[in-house]
């Protein structure tokens, strides 16, 4: 293109998208306030805009704009198989947040959801009121951060504070929220709690500069995350996914290093180790539109409906990741 | 898409269209990238003109739609003569409501379009729900999402009146339009940036050989599929043009199983290069 990008597309939450029956919720004002430029349309059901037919997620991820919607139903899920959960029986996850505002290559997001657009379900009060139901059934391990990154997404709708307040209130209730960022500053002002675990994604420098657009360096990361284990919070480190990416052994092996030369082993909760893996029908979703990415025209293979490198490569890939991290840790606190 | 001639008259002249020859009754003008259809007053007749000129010109995602006329304003926040970007357009009758993709920067006002089956006049401000009003804009957007994304469909209206009783005269109508031939080009011409990176990354040739190699192997319709699939891989990891396929189209299987050996010795090299 000949306008660099940046002149030819409006700036991201140019427009907000609001269901008239939330236009008075406490974090509908709250979003709006944030935002008091943005284009207000008022929209009878977030699907009218969310799931058109023949959205581009590529092009949308150039100018993403904000949903600020309602959950009537299905609040809290049940974990699925290719998920981790760290060995708890009751592994749920939830979704107050769809999308997320990182763009990295290998995001399942891409070809799961049809739209780019960032929808926020602004009655997080109902979320709570499930999980209550469930907790009288039994303790629950819940993922709040798998579909977005609500730390990254923290200053526009304060929710991984929220969830934070809330499981402090509930001891049976253990919450995992899984991030990207390095917005901890935003959740500082709140005392640790035993029940939740602040779990970054690492990746090497290479991988982030090439598949992890709008994300913070690893450096940055592995700062941030110190910082939180010096404020007595439990972390888990997530190399997840391990990408099959040019000198893959080198740029794994400094990542490891450096992560250890700055965090303490001993006072990371556990790891966990994955390697690149995406539902079929997501895969060619993104495959459609998106033609400049080698790594996701990678000749995968297909087992149980999920694609990933050939069994040998991904051998190759967690031996390697685990024998360089089994190096700082034990393995118990290893989950593959 | 317009409704009227005097509506189309400026854009005609501006783009130098020509009129086409036609079996059906509307009037289409093109040139070599633009094509103009006027459809009459009307949804329906707005929904089945747009259809008909993107069937006709099979249009690819990367096309975009315009429907460009006149409109009425329900307040006088906006002056006579200003051009809007309609960022959603309600279908009165129906209540359906339509949202184009806004993504790109712009020099018009936006607004909410109300599409009507009949005039409008002041004393019915009561029942309209949009800032501005037409009596085209829903039908053609509906049409035109059967076949392009939201990014490609684009309702631009100029306020002519504010819901008055009294008729505008065509010369009147093309001024309104001329005027604001500028800042609708402006808004083409970046709807055409937009879409440039978004072709197929497989060109008209690489189809063709791909096609004649799949009939000289005797391959299967799933195997013509993957063929593709892996070139398209290729050439996305490897920044690589087909050359490499060349040899294969003197080469011509006398069974399908010979077939299948050829096409394995594609696949290593496509994946493996």
């Amino acid at each position: 293109m000949n306008k660099s990008k940046d002149n030819l597309f409006m700036n991201s939450f140019s427009h907000i998208y609001i269901e008239k029956s939330i236009a008075t919720h406490p974090i509908t004002k709250k979003v709006l306030h944030r935002f008091p430029h943005a284009t207000r349309i008022e929209v009878n059901h977030y699907k009218d805009v969310f799931c058109r037919t023949r959205q581009n997620f590529f092009l949308q991820k150039n100018s993403r704009k904000l949903i600020l919607a309602v959950k009537k139903d299905r609040f809290i899920y049940p974990g699925t198989k290719v998920c981790q959960n760290f060995g708890n029986e009751h592994f749920y996850y939830t979704s107050s947040v769809l999308n997320c505002i990182y763009e990295c290559d290998y995001c399942y997001l891409q070809g799961m959801y049809p739209s780019a657009n960032i929808v926020v379900f602004v009655n997080i009060e109902d979320f709570f009121s499930e999980l209550e139901s469930l907790l009288q059934k039994h303790p629950v391990y819940l993922s709040i951060s798998y579909d977005t990154d609500l730390l990254a997404f923290e200053n526009v709708v304060p929710f991984a504070s929220m969830w934070i307040q809330y499981a402090r209130r509930h001891p049976d209730l253990q919450i995992e929220l899984r991030t990207k960022s390095v917005n901890y500053s935003a959740i500082r002002h709140l005392p640790p709690s035993e029940n939740i675990v602040l779990a970054w994604t690492l990746s090497p420098q290479e991988a982030i500069n090439e598949f992890e657009q709008k994300t913070p360096s690893l450096n940055a990361r592995l700062k941030c995350i110190k910082q939180s284990i010096n404020d007595g919070w439990k972390v888990r480190l997530c190399f997840d996914p391990i990408l099959y990416i040019e000198k893959w052994q080198e740029h794994y092996k400094q990542c490891i290093q450096e992560t250890f030369s700055i965090l303490p082993a001993e006072k990371i909760k556990d790891i966990s180790i994955g390697v690149f893996r995406m539902p079929r029908d997501y895969l060619k979703n993104i495959r459609k539109n998106k033609i400049d990415s080698p790594l996701l025209h990678y000749p995968f293979e297909c087992k149980n409906g999920i694609y990933s490198y050939p069994e040998q490569i991904t051998r190759q890939l967690i031996d390697f990741v685990y024998q360089m991290i089994h190096s700082y840790v034990p393995s118990e606190k290893i989950y593959l | 898409m317009t409704a009227f001639y005097s509506e189309a008259k400026p854009l005609i002249r501006y783009f130098c269209l020509k009129k086409i020859p036609q079996f059906s009754k509307y009037e289409i003008y093109s040139s070599q990238d633009v094509a103009l259809i006027i459809s009459g007053t009307g949804v329906l007749a707005a929904a089945i003109a747009t259809a008909h000129l993107l069937t006709l010109y099979q249009v690819k995602s990367t096309d975009a739609a315009f429907n460009i006329g006149i409109c009425g304003a329900t307040s006088t926040d906006h002056k006579h003569g200003t051009p809007v970007l309609c960022h959603k357009i309600i279908h009165h009758e129906t209540k359906r409501t339509y949202y184009p993709d806004i993504l790109i920067k712009h020099h018009l006002v936006e607004g909410t379009l109300e599409t009507f089956s009949h005039p409008v006049y002041k004393n019915m401000v009561s029942t309209i729900e949009g800032n501005f009003v037409d009596m085209e804009g829903a039908g053609f957007y509906e049409a035109a999402a059967s076949f392009l994304p939201p990014h490609n469909i684009y309702c631009v209206k100029i306020v002519s009146d504010f819901l008055e009783e009294k008729k505008l005269s065509q010369r009147m109508v093309s001024e309104l339009i001329h005027q604001n031939i500028p800042v609708i080009c402006e808004l083409i011409n970046n709807i055409k940036l937009l879409n440039m990176n978004f072709g197929d990354i497989l060109t008209e040739n690489d189809y063709d050989m791909l096609h004649q190699i799949s009939q000289n192997l005797r391959l299967s319709v799933t195997m013509t599929h993957q063929l593709k699939q892996f070139a398209k891989q290729y050439k996305i990891r490897y920044q690589k043009s087909l050359a490499c396929l060349r040899p294969f189209l003197n080469v011509t299987a006398k069974s399908k199983s010979e077939g299948k050996i050829y096409f394995e010795q594609i696949k290593r090299q496509l994946v493996h290069e």
